[in-house]
């Protein structure tokens, strides 16, 4: 199970949920700007996923590291926002940590992009992969 | 699970006033299936433009279409997703955003292309209606 590990928590959301954005002002609603992408993970029999959706960048502006079983995937670059009037996301600056457990095979690791989605794959150590049940005769 | 992606009477954004009546929910949204995309909107000397972050979509699966003065998008994925998510945090399946355009849109010539996970349109301002900074002389 891979646990999720957050830098920046989306509190704020529900603050505004609940209190309607005009106790802040104006200054606050429109600061709201999605900047941390949101991640699915996906498990398989001898795998798991982490997909995240990061639109709009290279392959090149990734920046992904694994150290003492947390893999960390960053991006850091400049954005235009000339002329902007309304803006709701911004997927130019971000760091996103991920728990992984020990049962994977960290040199294995993966990752590719398209489509706007950064996928991960992390295979699974042979121990860890659950195998089918067996029958087994009576001699 | 699917559900109504939006409260009918929150389906138009009344963007170019940056009021955000239909995002106020993303962050309960978000756990469902069913995300709603964001989006950024520049208001440019010659065109407005607009990026809609739908990553992991192919170009058949959104449609655009123009009724009276409201830009509708839609996004459809019919095909079943059966992988097993342990952690689920977006999902662009299904969903329809509203855009009530300005007066000086030239709906005959908008133009729309799907890359690296974004929807971007660029919908050009109508000739006659960009003013140029003009000084007036006194006579």
């Amino acid at each position: 199970m891979l646990v999720r590990y957050e830098n920046k928590p989306s509190i704020p959301n529900l603050w505004e949920d609940f209190f309607g954005p005009n106790l802040m002002g104006d200054v606050y609603h429109k600061s709201r700007v999605s900047n941390l992408p949101s991640a699915n993970i996906i498990e398989e029999k001898d795998k798991y996923f982490i997909e995240l959706a990061a639109p709009g960048l290279e392959k090149a502006d990734f920046n992904i590291k694994l150290s003492e079983n947390v893999l960390t995937v960053s991006v850091e670059k400049e954005e235009n926002i000339e002329n902007a009037t309304q803006r709701e996301f911004s997927y130019t600056s971000f760091s996103r940590g991920f728990n992984i457990p020990e049962t994977i095979q960290n040199e294995k690791i993966k990752a590719e992009y398209e489509n706007g989605i950064l996928q991960i794959a992390l295979p699974k150590k042979e121990e860890a992969i659950i195998k089918p049940p067996r029958e087994i005769k009576i001699s | 699970m699917k559900r109504p992606l939006e409260n009918p009477l929150r389906l138009i954004d009344e963007i170019f006033n940056n009021e955000r009546e239909s995002n106020k929910n993303a962050f309960l949204k978000e756990s469902y299936c069913g995300t709603m995309p964001r989006m950024n909107i520049k208001d440019q000397e010659k065109n407005y433009f607009i990026e809609i972050a739908a990553p992991g979509m192919k170009k058949e699966n959104f449609s655009i279409n123009i009724d009276q003065m409201i830009l509708g998008i839609k996004g459809d994925i019919n095909e079943e997703d059966k992988r097993e998510y342990t952690h689920k945090e977006f999902c662009f399946e299904q969903f329809e955003r509203k855009i009530k355009l300005p007066k000086d849109a030239n709906f005959d010539e908008i133009k729309a292309e799907y890359k690296q996970g974004i929807l971007s349109i660029n919908i050009p301002k109508k000739e006659e209606q960009i003013i140029k900074n003009k000084q007036i002389q006194i006579s």
